[in-house]
């Protein structure tokens, strides 16, 4: 191979490699064997896991259908989950359930869910308090979390 | 007609086409090829035929297909799913073996014995998964129909596009294959020659049918998803690029093989070779189940054997080529400018060919082994390809502008827009200039590199596209204008005018909302945009708030509408004056439609008067929540001489369940019109619809389209009372559109000149 092409491939492979180990360590990991990882916050990978810890923990269960591909779950995650208002309130006062839709049928089923975003409030005694169909931006999602506190609490 | 039995009849075929290749039978051989396609035609056309007359006793046929539908949704029902798809598949794999049989050469007939392979495996995988299957019990009248969205001109060929594109590159898989294969073993390269012309050839209908087949799903999806993009590096989306990534650095490294057969004698064929094994990958991603995206849904028995043939696939030309690389390592120490140009592009093609490949294929991978999930988004692509992107756009207007008369000009203006774009990877007028918004998908939170590069102004861009579309002038001053030329000019060109619409169009979209109430006809509105603050809100806490902020752009509702669209059964009913009418005889079971009048409920039943046409009719039914004037069908049994709600004694109609003419109907359509206007002057005007099957809803928006762009809005939601639309104007957007049609119109130069080269040759011989 003549000597100007040899060099052109070593810098191919170089950038191959390159892009493919920085790319792995730096992308960010959604979920593992244990919890998705949404907005900094550990949520329960399934409403059964979740409702435990709810029972346990005796606070409101927020149970969020999500998926990979969809655009407003993408805008719930870094306009409204991330703002550090809300992010505190989540953190604090729930115990969160992310449904991945495309793996966690059951639970989709369970809840009817036809398609994400959507959102389901409940109390530890599994009645529901609110349905959110769609997305909501981050100041009226913020009032439904209180509207929810204050009547999953009554 | 059992149209398994077609199948079996190709796959025996098949067989005899392979036994009489490897016997050197002519006649066995020739028999057997031309049965096989026979077949496989016959199948799909039959398959077709059901289709067009509605014959719902196919399973396929009920799940894909509604007999309401006008022809040719009825047809594109054909490749709806992976039985029909995989069907067509091998019929075209087949008509390539047919095809074969036109050349005697020794590489034909080996090459031959390869397609008939392919053709007999995917009529396997189209067994295993048959669109013959009959309907379980008896058929229903009605089909479940597609899914609505796909109720659209533009993705009723987006399919058929694909397949052309994916079934021609059978051919020049097998070839190069074969070429590998001979020359590995020690037959010299130039025999191969011709080969390697009509491997480019098919190359090239494969590259066509796959840019038109990509376009074709772009324009569908701007217009259905609702949020006007075109791409959305969806994994299936994403796969369906690799192949005609492949292909593009195949191409042109197979032009410089022929050219100097001893240049790329192993790296052309193999990329020729995995244009084919690429279109397996993409048929994985959508089939295998292993991916999440949109359209995998479609996911079917016959995923495995996809993934057996990937590995075949892939496997086989790579052993070939490190075979003969081992065997013939080139001896040549010098390279021209030239060669080294294209070899460079090809060198990036590969390297954003393998991004692509990566991003799409590690997710699932490392979830497999570790459990662990990869946020690869859109954004993941964008940011990693851009870079090299623009090399490529670089390296391109080299190569274009580059001859050995002018080689110390070239390199200079190559070094002079270099600098340029480095220059401009910096200068941003405004903050939406930066490339890619990045956002990790699940967090705010940014990785460093990630927000470096996301940070690139837009305007680097443009000095490639300029570098191209300057050194597009000067090659078609240096090459004159033969045909040849001109289609590789317009091919390139097209290649800068669409990237400045996929670069453009994203970041300058701006949205708008609005709504109006039902009785706001012929009232104008502000279009609002939303406004983020940072900074303390309403509620006293830290964070990004949003406020609403008109713009000065306006809508005007012009109107609202409210119909149903073609009856799904229409006609096994009769009207209410018609059937009074007819003489009623009792015990006998009729079916009325006609309007409420009035409802009496008893503790028996809930007596309904219909009337139509100054008729009426008593019905019996269950307690229904009714309006006066609805439309209904009831059927059952009349009984006559019944003492009736309003005294007198008549004839009634025992219904066990009222049908509502809304889910007879093929679906309810609301639809908006309205005009839009920006400081006071109409920029758009059309109807944009809200329309709902019984299978689900589907948004059509209304696109006003312009050179400069798109007025694009669409309705949110179901039309209550009231009407609420996102509004975007998309500047830019048509260049991705023109691009295309450059692209298609300067393959097909190349094509039809590659075609009288060859009509040339024939008459030298």
């Amino acid at each position: 191979m003549p000597a100007v092409e040899k060099i052109l491939t070593l810098l191919a492979l170089g950038a191959v490699f390159g892009f493919a180990y920085y790319s792995l360590n730096s992308t960010p990991v959604i979920s593992d064997s244990n919890f998705t990882y949404i907005a900094e916050l550990e949520w329960y990978k399934t409403y059964e896991e979740g409702l435990r810890e709810a029972k346990l923990q005796n606070k409101t269960l927020m149970v969020y259908f999500w998926t990979i591909w969809c655009i407003y779950c993408e805008k719930y995650h870094t306009e409204v989950f991330s703002r550090p208002d809300i992010n505190a309130i989540l953190s604090e006062r729930f115990v969160r359930v992310a449904v991945d839709m495309d793996v966690n049928k059951q639970d989709t089923r369970r809840f009817g869910v036809q398609a994400p975003p959507y959102i389901v409030f409940m109390t530890p005694e599994e009645r529901v308090i609110m349905r959110v169909p769609g997305y909501v931006p981050a100041d009226e999602f913020r009032n439904i979390l209180e509207s929810v506190l204050a009547e999953g609490g009554a | 007609m059992n149209g398994d039995l077609l199948l079996y009849a190709a796959f025996a075929g098949g067989g005899c086409a392979a036994a009489g290749i490897l016997l050197g039978r002519e006649r066995l051989r020739r028999f057997g090829v031309v049965a096989l396609f026979g077949f496989l035609l016959t199948a799909t056309l039959v398959l077709s035929y059901a289709f067009a007359v509605s014959d719902f006793s196919y399973y396929y046929v009920w799940k894909f297909s509604s007999s309401v539908y006008p022809l040719y949704y009825k047809l594109s029902g054909v490749l709806a799913g992976q039985e029909g798809t995989l069907l067509f598949w091998a019929m075209l794999i087949a008509a390539g073996g047919l095809w074969l049989e036109r050349n005697s050469s020794e590489l034909s007939r080996r090459a031959q014995l390869v397609v008939v392979g392919l053709a007999l495996y995917f009529t396997g995988m189209t067994l295993v998964q048959s669109p013959f299957e009959p309907y379980p019990g008896s058929p229903p009248p009605e089909g479940y129909g597609l899914n609505p969205l796909l109720l659209d001109p533009w993705m009723a060929l987006h399919p058929l596009t694909t397949f052309l594109g994916y079934g021609a590159t059978a051919v020049p898989f097998a070839g190069a294959v074969v070429y590998l294969l001979m020359s590995a073993r020690g037959s010299s390269d130039a025999a191969c020659r011709e080969w390697v012309t009509e491997g480019l050839q098919w190359l090239r209908y494969a590259w066509l049918f796959s840019t038109i087949s990509m376009a074709f799903g772009g324009i569908w999806a701007y217009k259905t998803l609702g949020w006007g993009g075109f791409w959305a590096w969806d994994p299936v989306e994403a796969s369906m690029l690799l192949p005609w990534m492949v292909m593009t650095a195949a191409l042109h490294l197979s032009v410089e093989h022929r050219r100097n057969m001893r240049r790329y004698s192993v790296l052309a064929p193999l990329l020729t070779a995995y244009s084919f094994t690429f279109t397996v990958f993409a048929t994985a991603v959508t089939r295998s189940g292993i991916f999440e995206s949109v359209h995998a849904f479609i996911a079917g028995g016959a995923g495995k054997y996809v993934m057996v043939l990937l590995g075949i696939s892939a496997a086989v030309p790579l052993l070939l080529g490190l075979w003969k690389w081992y065997r013939f390592r080139s001896s040549i120490s010098r390279s021209t400018r030239r060669e080294e140009i294209f070899y460079a592009a090809v060198l990036v093609l590969i390297v954003m060919t393998f991004i692509v490949f990566y991003g799409v294929s590690f997710p699932p991978v490392v979830k497999l082994l570790t459990a662990k999930k990869y946020a690869v988004t859109k954004q993941f692509f964008n940011l990693w390809l851009y870079p090299f992107f623009l090399l490529l756009l670089l390296i391109t207007g080299l190569g274009l502008s580059y001859s050995e008369s002018r080689r110390r000009e070239a390199m200079r203006e190559f070094l002079i827009f270099s600098a340029i774009t480095v220059l401009a990877v910096f200068i941003k007028p405004g903050e939406n200039f930066n490339i890619v918004d990045y956002t990790s998908f699940i967090s705010a939170k940014k990785p460093l590199l990630y927000a470096t590069v996301g940070e690139i102004s837009a305007l680097s861009v443009l000095p490639p596209v300029a570098y191209i579309l300057y050194a597009c002038s000067i090659r078609a001053r240096l090459m004159g204008l033969r045909m040849r030329e001109m289609g590789v000019v317009l091919i390139h060109g097209g290649l800068a005018v669409i990237a400045i619409g996929v670069v453009f169009s994203p970041l300058f979209t701006s949205e708008f909302s609005a709504s109006f109430q039902r009785s706001e006809v012929g009232m104008e509105k502000p279009l609002m945009y939303a406004e983020f603050h940072e900074g303390f809100g309403r509620l006293g806490t830290w964070g990004v708030h949003t406020k609403e902020v008109p713009s000065e752009y306006s809508a005007v509702l012009l109107g609202v509408r409210e119909y149903l669209e073609g009856l799904k059964t229409e006609g096994y009913w009769r009207s209410v004056s018609e059937l009074m009418r007819a003489n009623l005889s009792e015990g006998e079971v009729y079916s009325v439609r006609g309007y409420v009048d009035q409802a009496v409920l008893t503790e028996h039943a809930m007596f309904i008067r219909l009337v139509d046409g100054g008729s009426s009719l008593w019905v019996a039914a269950p307690p229904y929540r009714l309006s006066k004037g609805e439309e209904v069908v009831a059927t059952g049994m009349v009984l006559l001489d019944v003492p009736l709600p309003d005294g007198t004694t008549g004839a009634v109609l025992l219904s066990e369940r009222l049908s509502f003419l809304e889910e007879m109907a093929f679906r309810r359509v609301q639809e908006v019109e309205i005009e839009v206007l920006r400081g006071g002057r109409t920029i758009a005007e059309g109807v944009m619809k809200y329309e709902t099957y019984s299978n689900g809803d589907a948004r059509r928006p209304m696109i006003d389209r312009n050179l400069w762009g798109d007025v694009f809005a669409v309705l949110d939601m179901k039309v209550g009372d009231e009407v609420s639309m996102t509004v975007r104007i998309k500047p830019f957007i048509n260049l991705v559109w023109i691009g295309v049609a450059l692209f298609v119109l300067g393959i097909v130069l190349c094509i039809l000149q590659e075609r009288r080269l060859e009509a040339h040759r024939s008459m030298m011989q």
